[in-house]
């Protein structure tokens, strides 16, 4: 192993990701190569310096304050309004929401169905025998009608 | 009392528990705030930042299909939250000394002291102006680079976990710590004395 190809590995390598094979070729290369080693071990210092940094915490009673603006953003937006997010309305299941989707487009379609075919069943007259001869006749007429407009006289011509 | 796992508490939660929520809040608040002020660098922000995660949490709780850890998920709403602020800050165009109260450093009785240090108050002094050096040096690190760094180093993610986070390969967040790295010890170098 290069140095080149040893400065690559040096972060995997203090990240504990690194093969077997690779981990083995790269720490013979750091016993003979004093510059690479050094490398690591800058590395190797930055790390614990980072470590040494102070853990900040957020000030207490975290909880609260968040539960405070939790329900005043609850009031202004209604997070939970909606088909899909009412909880009362999907009890107790964690459904994925495309599946909480597709139930209720299945139970829209189930009830609305029979529902529009009953309307029209009732609000649309049956078209009869009777009432479509009637209209044929009428139809028939209408167009005699124009026939005697385009030709009115057929006798005066003679 | 059973200390439920995070994956329970989001079932409880989903089942009607709020005071699951409460725990999960409580349990993972202090790692977010932490994480996110070591982005922002500002006490408030970061307060604002870890509360707006967690009213994300509570929005979009439906939403995760524990296809990764909730930590992880908790982590990808992090960043998310970041990014945004970031963007939003940039649009303002509003300038924030991310190294302003790195002054602190090292006065905090909790700091951790270095394995290999002895307590001698030289010592303890380049200590302090070196960990105030390697603050002001993540800081100017590009976003990205830093937010993958500060998850590697203070929370100890994974690459397979960085990579979920991110949603890139695992090569991705290797380059971007090799980088980061390189970067950190190009310009603490002088700093970086053996002995």
């Amino acid at each position: 192993m290069n140095c080149r190809r040893t400065r690559k590995k040096l972060s995997p390598y203090l990240d504990r990701s690194l093969a077997v094979k690779e981990k083995l070729e790269l720490e013979r290369h750091l016993k003979d190569c004093s510059s690479c080693a050094h490398l690591l071990w800058q590395l190797k210092r930055i790390h614990s310096l980072v470590q040494s940094i102070p853990v900040e915490k957020p000030e207490p009673l975290f909880y609260e304050r968040f539960s405070h603006r939790l329900s005043s953003s609850w009031k202004e937006k209604a997070p939970r309004e909606g088909l899909f997010r009412v909880r009362w309305l999907w009890p107790a299941f964690s459904i994925p929401r495309l599946r909480k989707i597709a139930i209720t487009v299945a139970i829209l379609l189930a009830v609305s169905g029979p529902s529009f075919y009953l309307w029209r069943s009732l609000s649309v007259p049956e078209i009869t025998l009777i009432a479509f001869e009637e209209e044929y006749l009428q139809s028939r007429q209408m167009v005699s009608l124009t026939d005697e407009l385009i030709f009115p006289i057929s006798g005066d011509r003679e | 009392m059973v200390k439920l796992s995070d994956e329970e508490l989001v079932d409880r939660f989903r089942s009607g528990d709020e005071d699951s929520f409460r725990i999960l809040v409580e349990r993972h608040s202090p790692r977010i705030f932490n994480i996110i002020y070591r982005i922002t660098k500002d006490r408030s922000l970061a307060e604002d930042l870890s509360q707006e995660v967690f009213l994300r949490v509570y929005r979009f709780l439906d939403g995760f299909k524990k296809k990764c850890r909730f930590s992880t998920w908790l982590y990808r709403l992090t960043v998310n939250v970041c990014f945004n602020a970031q963007r939003k800050r940039k649009g303002e165009s509003k300038v924030v000394t991310l190294s302003h109260q790195v002054a602190n450093v090292g006065s905090n009785p909790g700091t951790r002291e270095l394995e290999d240090e002895s307590f001698s108050p030289q010592k303890t002094l380049e200590t302090e102006e070196l960990a105030r050096k390697i603050k002001s040096a993540i800081d100017s690190l590009p976003e990205v680079f830093k937010m993958t760094f500060i998850l590697r180093e203070f929370e100890d993610l994974s690459y397979k976990e960085l990579a979920k986070v991110f949603r890139c390969s695992q090569g991705t967040i290797k380059s971007r710590l090799c980088r980061a790295r390189e970067t950190l010890r190009q310009k603490l170098e002088v700093y970086l004395r053996e002995g």
